[in-house]
Formats: structure tokens, sequence, C-alpha cells
């Protein structure tokens, strides 16, 4: 569950990124978030990766581990008064997946994956076994060893899913995935995160600005604009 | 799940950085070695002054030579005041002026109105004593001299605990002493001047040996934080990634503190074994040659002071580069 409730960022240049924004994200839904540029995407995505904080309101989002007591609620993290040693592990239940893919040039792409294990201190036998099992569900098990520069930009896109994937985040974010690739690669990179939405059960974020996909999928879409939500419905780009 | 990060990550990181940063690399570890070899000769060159200014004070006395026509009184007298010297000291009196007195009266004045002179033993050699000793050396060349006819005077011998006060020991008893007891002193021996020169030395060597020490101080941090700072730019986007995938901050920073830690272990090392090379060519050079310094002064062998030097240039070296390390990454250790 991800909920932003009165949610301002203004910069120090005195730019409202955000302006009052309220929005509740279930867990397990598929969400566009669409708009123009400037419209405040970016924004929202640095604010759920803590990499900026919001001037006011609060941001809530879910921990990945199941509370004790059956029927429950998860405990949330409070994103914006979280103290700075526990961002690294809120970001852990964040996989992230950027438009420039960001893999390591010099590693192989199950490196590539098992680097973001190891960083979070995963046991090296855990990591051997686990790795091509997210390898093969992505459709890379025969890429194993090749180089980010051996791969098409879809695959690339599709080590860098893999590796958000692996530390099991409960939330996958995408920031304009298909920004950087052709459009069949798009389509199977949306489709891979389709399938981690629905086969997975994740919560699924795709900030974007095509059109296409949004109506393709017809899933649910929040359009921001000058940093309002001016549309959340389910259906295609416009209502 | 039971966390496992290997150091062997961490040091493989460190190095593979280093290597990446060859220049700079090489400049950090040539600037400090530099300062830890200067650190070391400076300080091998004060151990070395204290090593002889100690020696010299041990050997040396003040000696007080006595009127030979100087009367029992007058050296009951002298005896006196220089066992008042010895068991107590000056105190500032009532009128403000610095007064020669004895234990009781010197413990009983404030701390802060003493002045003790230091001195450990006064020990008095009689005319007749002086002869004694001389016709020991001699005793052919002394026979003629009798008792009654004995030009030695008598005199006294001092020994201090601190070189830095023989000049104010020597003015009290020739000046004050001599004055009070209307010249039944004849001399004050003592090597003052010879002490002060040395202190002169050693406090020039001090103040040069701070001021390279806080140079080069100053450089090798500088050059340091540069290396590590240009590692962190190079690594900039894969600190990036690893921030995107929940690397803690620790794990993040470790290997730049690691490439300071690996700097000053090097330079520690190898300026340690520049010094006992530099300093053992020199004690041989010093000691070979016939009739040289070496015969005049006591020169420490570096084997005395080895480890102490081993474990100092790592320790200084380690320090250095992890403080610079430090420093470099204090600017991008956010989250």
């Amino acid at each position: 569950m991800i909920d932003l409730i009165n949610v301002r960022k203004t910069y120090p240049n005195g730019t409202v990124a955000l302006d009052d924004v309220s929005l509740h994200i279930d867990d397990g839904e598929f969400v566009f978030i669409i708009g123009h540029s400037g419209a405040g995407k970016s924004t929202l995505v640095k604010l759920l990766l803590r990499e900026e904080k919001a001037t006011s309101g609060t941001i809530l989002v879910s921990k990945a581990e199941k509370p004790k007591k059956e029927g429950a609620k998860r405990a949330a993290y409070n994103v914006g008064s979280l103290p700075n040693y526990l961002v690294p592990r809120y970001r852990r239940t964040v996989g992230v997946v950027f438009q420039d893919f960001k893999l390591f040039r010099d590693k192989t792409v199950f490196e590539n994956v098992a680097f973001a294990m190891r960083v979070i201190g995963t046991p090296s036998s855990v990591i051997k076994q686990r790795v091509p099992a997210i390898l093969a569900t992505v459709g890379l098990a025969d890429k194993q060893k090749c180089f980010p520069h051996e791969l098409s930009g879809g695959e690339k896109q599709r080590v860098a899913l893999a590796r958000a994937l692996a530390n099991k985040p409960q939330i996958i974010l995408a920031d304009e995935p298909t920004g950087n690739i052709d459009p069949k690669m798009s389509l199977e990179i949306m489709e891979l995160l389709m399938r981690i939405n629905q086969k997975l059960g994740k919560t699924v974020i795709v900030v974007t600005h095509e059109k296409n996909f949004v109506d393709y999928y017809k899933q649910r879409v929040v359009m921001l604009d000058h940093g309002h939500i001016v549309e959340d419905h389910v259906g295609g780009y416009a209502r | 799940m039971k966390k496992h990060y290997s150091p062997f990550y961490f040091i493989g990181q460190s190095f593979k950085s280093l290597w990446r940063n060859g220049v700079m690399t090489f400049a950090s570890v040539l600037v400090l070695i530099s300062m830890l070899v200067v650190i070391g000769g400076f300080s091998l060159l004060v151990m070395n002054i204290n090593r002889n200014l100690e020696a010299l004070g041990l050997e040396s006395d003040i000696v007080v030579m006595l009127n030979s026509e100087a009367t029992d009184e007058e050296i009951e007298a002298v005896a006196d005041r220089l066992g008042q010297m010895k068991d107590g000291g000056l105190i500032l009196s009532p009128g403000g002026e610095r007064v020669l007195v004895g234990k009781e009266e010197f413990e009983a004045a404030p701390e802060e109105d003493r002045y003790d002179f230091e001195i450990v033993s006064v020990t008095h050699v009689t005319k007749k004593e002086a002869l004694e000793s001389l016709r020991e050396t001699d005793p052919d060349l002394y026979q003629e001299i009798t008792d009654e006819n004995n030009p030695l005077p008598d005199k006294f011998v001092l020994t201090y605990r601190n070189s830095a006060k023989v000049e104010s020991i020597t003015t009290e008893i020739s000046v004050v002493i001599d004055g009070e007891l209307g010249g039944v002193i004849k001399s004050v021996r003592g090597y003052e001047q010879l002490v002060n020169s040395i202190l002169a030395v050693k406090r020039g060597v001090m103040l040069v040996f701070t001021w390279f020490l806080i140079m080069l101080g100053v450089v090798s941090l500088f050059i340091i934080m540069n290396t590590i700072r240009t590692s962190i730019v190079a690594r900039k986007e894969e600190i990036e990634i690893m921030r995107y995938v929940g690397a803690s901050s620790t794990f993040v920073t470790l290997p730049f503190i690691g490439e300071g830690f690996i700097i000053g272990v090097f330079s520690g090392v190898v300026a340690f074994f520049i010094e006992k090379l530099v300093y053992t060519t020199v004690v041989t050079t010093l000691t070979s040659t016939e009739g040289g310094l070496a015969e005049m002064i006591s020169i420490m062998p570096f084997a005395e002071v080895s480890a102490q030097f081993f474990w100092g240039a790592l320790g200084i070296g380690v320090a250095c580069g992890i403080l610079g390390s430090f420093f470099s990454i204090l600017k991008y250790n956010k989250t």
C-alpha cells in the first residue's frame, strides 16, 4: 500500500512540483502515472525513492515484512520522516527501473542482478540459486554471461527489471521504462511488467508519457498536471 | 536471513579504484611517504639531541673553586649555601625579592613562589683530598707538596638533574653567594654555554619539524582527499545504482575508507624502510670516519627505536589515509 496524503513539494528555487497531492495505491495494483513534462511525475518518483523529501504532507509505504499476527495490517514506512540510516532498508521495498537502465557496464548480466543481492548481504549460495531463476522469469536465462553492451535495449531493460526483482520488493517503480527502446521491445517490457503484477502480485507503478500503452492495457491511470492530480480513473489515456 | 558481507569484496573494490586512479594514488603515496620520512628524520634528530643532552647532563658537573686563602668559616658558609640550593631553593620574599632558603622554609612557601635548582648532589673536595687525588695520579711529581704548603683550593662539585638550570645555578653561586660572602669563590665552571647551544639547536629543530609536519600533513591530507574524490567521481554512477538497490552508507563508503587505509599502510611500511636505510647509512658513514663526529657524540642505533618507528609510521600513515578518505566522502555520504 502506498498513501500520499496532502503532499506538497516546493524546490528551493520556488517551483511547486506537487501541490496538495493525495493518492492511495493498494497492494497488487497496476498504475500508470501520466502527464506532460513538468507535471510532477519525476518529483513523485523522487519522493517515493526518498531522493527528495516532501515539503509538507505524508507518504506512507507498507513494509515488505508480513505482520506477525494474522489479520493485522502491515506496518508502514513514513517516508518523509524516515531517519537516514533507515533509507537503504526502505529502498529495498521498492524495485526501481529507469529509462537509461543504469546497469554496470563492466559486470555480466548475472553479476548485475547478483550485485543488488550482494549489497544487502545475501549469501553467495542464495545468490547462485536465485539469480538464474529471476533471469528465467524475465526471459534472459541464456544471457547470464553477456555484458550489457552485448544486449539490445529491451534486453537491458529486462536485466534492470530482474535486478529490481532481486530483493523481492513489494513495489516495482518503472520510470519511463520504454523511453529508450524500440516499440516492439517496449511492448515486451510492458508485457513483462503486467506479468510481474499479475503472477507475482507486485504493485507496479509505471511512469510514462506513452499514450498507446496506457490505452492498450486499460489499467488505473493517474494524470498529473502542474503538480495536481487531474484524473484518476481506470481505462485509457483519457476517460 | 543472516547478512553476509565479504571483506574481499571491499578490499577488491579498494584496490580496483586505486589502480584506476593510478596517478593520483601514486601522488598520494609519494607525499605521504615524504611526510613520514621527514617526521621520522626529525624524530631521530631530536632523539639523538636528547640522548646527547642527557649524556652531557650526567657526565658534566659544576665545579665551584674557592680561593686558596678561604678560611674554614668561609668554606663552611659556602657549604651551607650550596646545601640550601640542593635541599631548598629560591622563594619570593614578602618584599618581592628572591631569597635562598633551606628545605623547611622552601617547602612551606607556596608552590608558585618557589624556584628549585634541581641539584642532585653537592660534594665538598677539601684541598687535602684534592692533593691526595693528584698524588694517586703521579706520586713522584707531588711528593714535595705537603699539607702545609698545599696550594690547591677547596672545591665543591655539584651534579644537577636539569641542564636547562645550569645558567641559574652558576649565576646564583658566582653572583649572589659570592657577593654575600665577600669574594670567597674563585670560579664557577659549568657547561651552560654548550648546553644552551644544544638547547637552541633543539628548539630550532623542533620549530622546523613542527612547520614541516603541519605543511606536509596538510598537503598529504589534501592529496589523499583528491585521490579519493577522484575515485568517487569515477564511480558516481555505480554509487547511484548502489543507493537505488538499497545499499547502506557503510557498504558504499567502506571501499573508499579502504583506499585510504591501503595508501596509509603502504606509505607507512615504505617510509619505515627508507628511514631505516637512510639512517643506518648516515650512521655507518659517521662511525667509519676516524676522528669524526661519531667519536664526540653518542649516536642512537636504529634497532633501539625500530619497533617504535615501524608502528609510528604505520599508525600515522593509516590515520592520514583514513582521515583523508573520511573528509572526502563526508560530502557524498548522503542518502
